[in-house]
């Protein structure tokens, strides 16, 4: 896999001798202390200056700023969202703007929370899917899910969206069982001075982001930003207004210091308060609907160390720390997570390797508010362990590349987990390019499978008692792709990708022989891997400049899955997956500039029925986009033109929350930037 | 371990952001204007790209022809056909289309790094591609603002139809 999270396809030039690891080690200590030369001294400078046509066309790149390799050259099915596709979205919110990516499912439960998965297995926290902002993972090991509704930036600031569908378990870890996601915003640099914008919409009645971005000296960069949100109850099928309102502010900065070209140390952080609600089905058939309000806060900081060492190698050093809180009606629950990563890359002949490790230390604390829901301990500190090596051995004038490695990991639930893969590419010739691969990911168990004991009145009389256990192990996947990249010219472009999965261990929760309590009885539900599944699909994207002021890009995917019982599983929901995952879905979209500097663009998203009970809907968005100079931008919009109101998702039954219905809405935007 | 690939010592290694900003300066001496109405040879750059802070340094004190080089950084659309050279870096994509519009009618050559620049009336692109970063020259695009390419600058670069 070769976008650009990945830091192993770095750039790497000329060197003469890589003697490998244990070295490097060292230099790196070395580079750290020693005096460094880059363009900061005139040397350099003049150097560069004197280059000829001849050799900068001949001269590598050292450090590829963006490490955005071009989509010819990735063995993966890869997809970027640019900042400028985001802008021309009319979306407002990250979780809105994946709707874009070709085969990804995004559907909205609530107001403000999001069903989002790759090749299957959807949910509200959909578990397959490993998602990062800026390389910190927002994937949270309590329920092995992604809380959409606290993940946001200012999208003026998003470089890019980087996608990757199916397994990036080698060198992203555990989770990344069907796809990657890294949200990765601007250098300090690329988003300097003031920007205000502020917009009203039905669904957002104030929504506003003010942000800074200065200098320090030429050098050192920094930006700082804060951002509201206040979003509106949704209505459920019935008509009847949801509880499911959010109101979140947030706050945070980055620096970005560059002391020589090869060299770049990040340190940026993000603090967010608010609250959300939901609306969830009563316990008490008198009461069939409850709100529900949580009281959320979260922060980060991360140090980013990247430097170009004097062999050519690359080395990134990389530690964060995270932490959340959740206070809800059920359960207060708070996390701290520290990391830290050191990744290095080189070359060795034909070789470009990289490799690294990993340390992360989860601590959390659940407390218990019902007595009825509880976690055995209340209190885990968990430690996770990985290293992992993996090479791009370039054949045949670099037009073969084969790249195969692993990542081992030990977690303290399930010990080690081995995720290995092999891929190939082949530049058949500038027009065409062909790549498959066979990767092995592990989705570990999230402390809610681990460590639940949560009681059920079914009726009067009889409970259920759901239990997680020491028992429960890993799911994993073995996923077959292949795919194929068609260039005729620069104005058209198509991508596909083939694939089939096998799935093994999926999570069942097991009925056990009931016991007699007092005078009712008690049903045991214990959580198992007593399934097993295939899932298999086709995706398509293309891209068209067909003119010099209009762009179409389209996409098209086909899913199937299908889950089987283990012989001895009693589980009736184990199939469940099946109905969460539409057949069909395909989006067009359409980028037009007129006269006056005015944009007309144009989206339209159709997806399938879902076999658990949500109709196929179609939904058109329209956007007019005016910036009249530099300084400002008007946007005015519809989503969801075709119809009033329409249902997305519905979650399954272990998941409480009632789903409102996604709205029409109109909205009006207005960013100044000086 | 064995020594599998060896270059010359004293091989600088640049980045990205240096050889586009070393392109930029080239062109100034591989593309010719018609008759300058100004003294000046003038650069036009945006501060969101770390492009502009190494042309800048590039170009300090350097003439064109006689001619002493300045950088604009930020034009508003009024300067921008004052511009001999225009860089409008990927950061600035959202005001592309109308910067091409303000400057259609005059002789000033544009530069980009958006994907598909000449594809929307762009005259130079800087690609990176396998590592290198190449000039893509849309002729029909330059020789409408009538500006001609040194043959140098051709052979060095890629052109597209």
């Amino acid at each position: 896999m070769q976008l650009g999270f990945s830091s192993h396809l770095l750039a790497m030039a000329n060197f003469a001798n890589t003697s490998g690891d244990i070295r490097s080690i060292w230099l790196l200590c070395i580079a750290m202390i020693a005096p460094r030369s880059g363009l900061a001294d005139d040397d350099s400078l003049e150097r560069l200056k004197a280059l000829s046509l001849q050799e900068l066309t001949a001269t590598t790149v050292s450090l590829a700023v963006k490490n955005q390799q071009s989509l010819q050259e990735a063995a993966a099915a890869a997809y970027v969202i640019s900042n400028e596709e985001i802008r021309r979205s009319g979306m407002q919110s990250i979780p809105e703007v994946l709707r874009k990516v070709p085969g990804l499912e995004v559907a909205r439960v609530d107001a403000n929370q999001w069903a989002i998965t790759s090749r299957g297995f959807n949910g509200a926290f959909a578990n397959k899917l490993l998602v990062m902002v800026d390389g910190r993972t927002v994937y949270d090991p309590f329920n092995s899910g992604v809380y959409w509704n606290e993940q946001d930036y200012p999208l003026e600031d998003v470089d890019r969206i980087e996608v990757i569908r199916g397994p990036g378990a080698t060198l992203w870890g555990s989770n990344a069982v069907n796809g990657v996601i890294n949200i990765v915003t601007r250098t300090a640099q690329e988003s300097r001075g003031a920007l205000l914008s502020a917009g009203t919409s039905h669904e957002e009645p104030g929504f506003g982001t003010l942000r800074y971005g200065g200098q320090i000296n030429p050098n050192l960069h920094y930006r700082v930003y804060g951002k509201y949100n206040h979003r509106d109850d949704f209505h459920f099928s019935g008509g009847n207004k949801a509880a499911d309102d959010l109101d979140v502010g947030r706050a945070g900065f980055r620096s970005d210091w560059t002391p020589d070209a090869r060299e770049t140390l990040t340190l940026q952080g993000d603090y967010f308060n608010g609250t959300m609600q939901q609306t969830l089905t009563g316990a008490d058939p008198a009461v069939p609907a409850m709100p529900d309000r949580t009281q959320k806060q979260g922060g980060n900081l991360l140090l980013r160390w990247q430097r170009n060492l004097a062999d050519g190698s690359r080395l990134q050093i990389r530690s964060y720390f995270d932490h959340a809180s959740r206070q809800q009606m059920r359960l207060d629950h708070r996390r701290n997570t520290f990391d830290f990563d050191v990744q290095h890359s080189f070359r060795w002949g034909n070789h470009y390797p990289t490799w690294g490790g990993g340390y992360r230390f989860n601590s959390d604390l659940l407390t218990q508010k019902l007595a009825l829901l509880s976690f055995e301990p209340n209190r885990r500190d968990l430690h996770l362990f990985n290293i992992f090596a993996q090479d791009e051995w370039r054949l045949f004038g670099d037009d073969v590349r084969l790249i195969y490695g692993g990542k081992l990991e030990h977690n303290d639930f399930t010990g080690f987990e081995l995720q290995p893969t092999a891929r190939l590419l082949w530049n058949v010739d500038p027009q065409h390019s062909l790549w498959t691969a066979v990767s092995r990911a592990v989705r570990v168990p999230s402390r809610v499978e681990h460590d639940l004991n949560a009681l059920y009145n079914f009726t009067p009389g009889v409970t259920a008692n759901i239990r997680g256990g020491d028992s429960f192990k890993s799911e994993t996947a073995l996923s077959y792709e292949l795919g194929y990249r068609f260039f005729p010219n620069r104005s058209f472009n198509l991508d596909t990708a083939l694939f089939y999965s096998d799935y093994a261990h999926l999570s069942t929760t097991e009925p056990q022989p009931p016991i007699a309590v007092g005078g009712g009885v008690l049903v045991p539900f214990q959580i198992a891997n007593m399934a097993e599944g295939e899932t298999y699909g086709w995706e398509t994207s293309l891209n068209w400049r067909a003119s010099e002021i209009w762009r179409l890009q389209g996409s098209y995917s086909l899913f199937g899955i299908a889950i089987h019982r283990d012989p001895q599983s009693l589980d009736s929901s184990a199939e469940i997956a099946e109905g969460n995952s539409s057949r069909h879905r395909f989006n067009l979209s359409s980028y037009l500039n007129l006269p006056y500097q005015l944009e007309l663009d144009g989206h339209w998203y159709y997806t399938d029925r879902l076999a658990n009970g949500v109709p196929a809907y179609h939904r058109l968005d329209l956007r007019l986009g005016w910036q009249p100079n530099l300084h400002l931008e008007l946007a005015a919009g519809v989503q969801n033109l075709l119809d009033n109101r329409h249902l997305e998702f519905i979650p399954p039954l272990d998941n409480p929350v009632l789903s409102s219905e996604f709205e029409r809405n109109y909205y009006l935007k207005a960013t100044l930037r000086f | 371990m064995v020594y599998a690939f060896s270059a010359p010592v004293s091989a600088q290694q640049f980045n990205e952001t240096e050889l586009k900003a070393a392109y930029l300066y080239n062109f100034a001496y591989f593309i010719t204007w018609p008759e300058p109405a100004a003294r000046d040879f003038l650069f036009c750059s945006y501060a969101n790209t770390p492009v502009t802070g190494i042309l800048a340094r590039l170009i300090d004190g350097e003439k064109v022809h006689d001619r002493p080089i300045r950088l604009l950084i930020d034009p508003v659309p009024e300067q921008l056909h004052e511009c001999q050279i225009v860089f409008v870096p990927v950061q600035q994509e959202r005001v592309l289309a109308s910067i091409l519009e303000y400057i259609r009618a005059f002789p000033t050559l544009t530069v980009s790094d958006v994907p598909d620049f000449e594809q929307r009336g762009g005259m130079v692109r800087l690609t990176t591609e396998d590592r290198r970063i190449q000039p893509v020259i849309h002729l029909q695009n330059v020789t409408r603002a009538k500006l001609a390419v040194s043959s140098k600058l051709l052979r060095s670069s890629r052109i597209a139809e």
